[in-house]
């Protein structure tokens, strides 16, 4: 017997994520009885076809993987073959290294923000539909994105798929001048991305908590990103595993 | 008249495609005001019913599903663009048409079993009528506004056919081939990056795929006399278009050339 509390609700795809996958969610007598999330994005196999390439060869082929987030790709690709080969790059590319990287969450951030969830926070099906109302917030996110973009170009040569990143470093320095203009648009940037933050933490979040341990990268003193332990919310680290060519 | 009407679709591939369209940002919002962006689940909750007047499709088929639903979207598409090299030449995934696909399978994952897959990766126009395929891996943003915009105005899309070398004399470029040695696939391959590679100093590595008429002996010669073997450049041409018909026919005159030359 079907009871009126009783129904089945299933999303086709899920809009405005990185990625595709659906839902569906089953409601018995009121009660969430059983949420399947279905991911079926086809496989691409990238972890069978680098098998045989040169060693120069996989930053620009992991790349490949997410063009919303290729520079952490084209980096986790660059350190595991150094740490293979027993290289560690120096400061200043490892700090040019950490700027692209910059330029691609800042990026990411404002498109997942402004493009991707706040039409959900403020009950739009979409930005554009958000700009309708709010263009001055859109474009102030669309502005943010691509200060972001900016540092991908200059520092990557590209915003998706950067061409300029190598095993030990990176084919063209970025020069003086260059880095001058591009700083004057940061400045602008970090004033959109204060707004941003003073905007978005007034979003109202439902209430709900839930016991889980996530995983993330952990550098003392810094916002790990590029380097780092691999550690637990519950406090497990896990060293990197040593691979080295000998 | 009415607003025309777009609609954007995702098959096996990044995403980098369809986030050009939103990389747009000095456009975007103009772009919005003209067309009406009648279905992106990558940007929108909304999902109005075809037909559509545009269907930009990113890219490539790699499971019965997708073969059927390719098909579907040609059928509600007035004008289909394919957009970047998964949808005009399989993509990257593309590799494992020169491999076992269950091999494959096997070494990536855990349960083999849980994974549908084609043996070969396609791209849109082995399945349906394309109206415009646009190059790249990723496209560029300025030629992906030059096809929204000549199709709004009902003219072809000014995209040259010719190669990345056309643009490095346009950029100024020192050639890095006759100046470094450095090998270069911009002379057989598409225009339409602006010679980034070279700009940065490094050979360009074919990401837009051929250009119109290759000259297979010449590159092959030219790669061959920088410095690469045989497998150095079957593997240049096996990347992001290896589907691509002349970056096929590019690989088999690199093994001839072997045997030439033994």
């Amino acid at each position: 017997m079907t009871h009126r509390n009783d129904r089945t609700l299933a999303v086709r795809a899920i809009a405005r994520v990185e990625g595709e996958g659906a839902m569906h969610v089953r409601v018995r007598e009121g009660a969430v009885e059983d949420v399947r999330l279905e991911i079926y994005e086809p496989p691409r196999f990238f972890e069978a076809f680098l098998r045989g390439r040169r060693h120069t060869e996989p930053p620009d082929i992991t790349a490949r993987i997410c063009g919303i987030c290729p520079v952490a790709y084209q980096m986790s690709a660059c350190l595991a073959i150094e740490a293979a080969c027993g290289i560690e790059v120096t400061e200043p590319i490892a700090d040019l290294r950490r700027l692209l990287y910059c330029g691609e969450w800042i990026e990411s951030h404002a498109l997942h923000i402004y493009l991707l969830h706040a039409p959900d926070f403020l009950g739009y099906t979409s930005a554009l539909a958000l700009a309708e109302d709010r263009r001055d917030l859109v474009e102030r996110g669309l502005a943010l994105k691509k200060a972001g973009n900016a540092i991908m170009e200059l520092v990557g040569g590209r915003a998706i798929h950067p061409v300029n990143v190598r095993v030990g470093g990176f084919y063209r320095a970025p020069a003086r001048p260059e880095m001058a203009a591009l700083a004057e648009k940061l400045r602008v940037a970090l004033d959109q991305a204060l707004d941003t933050v003073r905007w978005a933490s007034g979003f109202e979040f439902p209430d709900f908590h839930h016991d889980h341990e996530m995983l993330a990268l952990v550098t003392p003193g810094q916002y790990a990103i590029d380097r780092g332990t691999p550690t637990s919310t519950g406090g497990l680290t896990f060293a990197r595993r040593s691979s080295r060519i000998t | 008249m009415d607003v025309p009407t777009l609609a954007v679709w995702k098959f096996a591939s990044c995403d980098g495609c369809q986030l050009t369209l939103l990389d747009c940002e000095d456009e975007l919002l103009a772009i919005a005001g003209r067309v009406k962006i009648a279905r992106f689940t990558e940007a929108s909750s909304e999902v109005q019913p075809g037909p559509y007047d545009v269907s930009l499709v990113e890219g490539s088929i790699t499971t019965a599903d997708d073969a059927e639903r390719i098909r579907q979207v040609r059928e509600m598409s007035r004008t289909l663009v394919t957009i970047g090299a998964c949808a005009t030449a399989g993509g990257v995934q593309a590799l494992r048409n020169f491999a076992d696909v269950q091999e494959f399978t096997s070494v990536v994952y855990a349960r083999p079993d849980y994974i549908s897959t084609l043996a070969t990766s396609t791209p849109i126009a082995a399945h349906v009528d394309v109206d415009f395929e646009l190059h790249g891996c990723p496209i560029d943003r300025r030629q992906l506004l030059e096809v929204i915009t000549a199709l709004l105005v009902g003219r072809k899309p000014n995209i040259p056919a010719h190669s990345v070398c056309f643009e490095c004399k346009q950029r100024g470029n020192v050639c890095v081939v006759v100046a470094h040695g450095t090998p270069c696939l911009g002379p057989v391959t598409h225009a339409g990056c602006g010679a980034l590679c070279p700009a940065h100093h490094r050979g360009c590595y074919g990401c837009f795929g051929p250009m119109e008429t290759p000259n297979a002996g010449a590159q092959v010669g030219l790669l061959r006399a920088t410095g690469m073997d045989e497998a150095d450049v079957v593997r240049a041409f096996r990347t992001f278009n290896s589907g691509a018909p002349a970056f096929i026919e590019l690989s088999q005159v690199a093994r001839l050339h072997e045997r030439r030359t033994e």
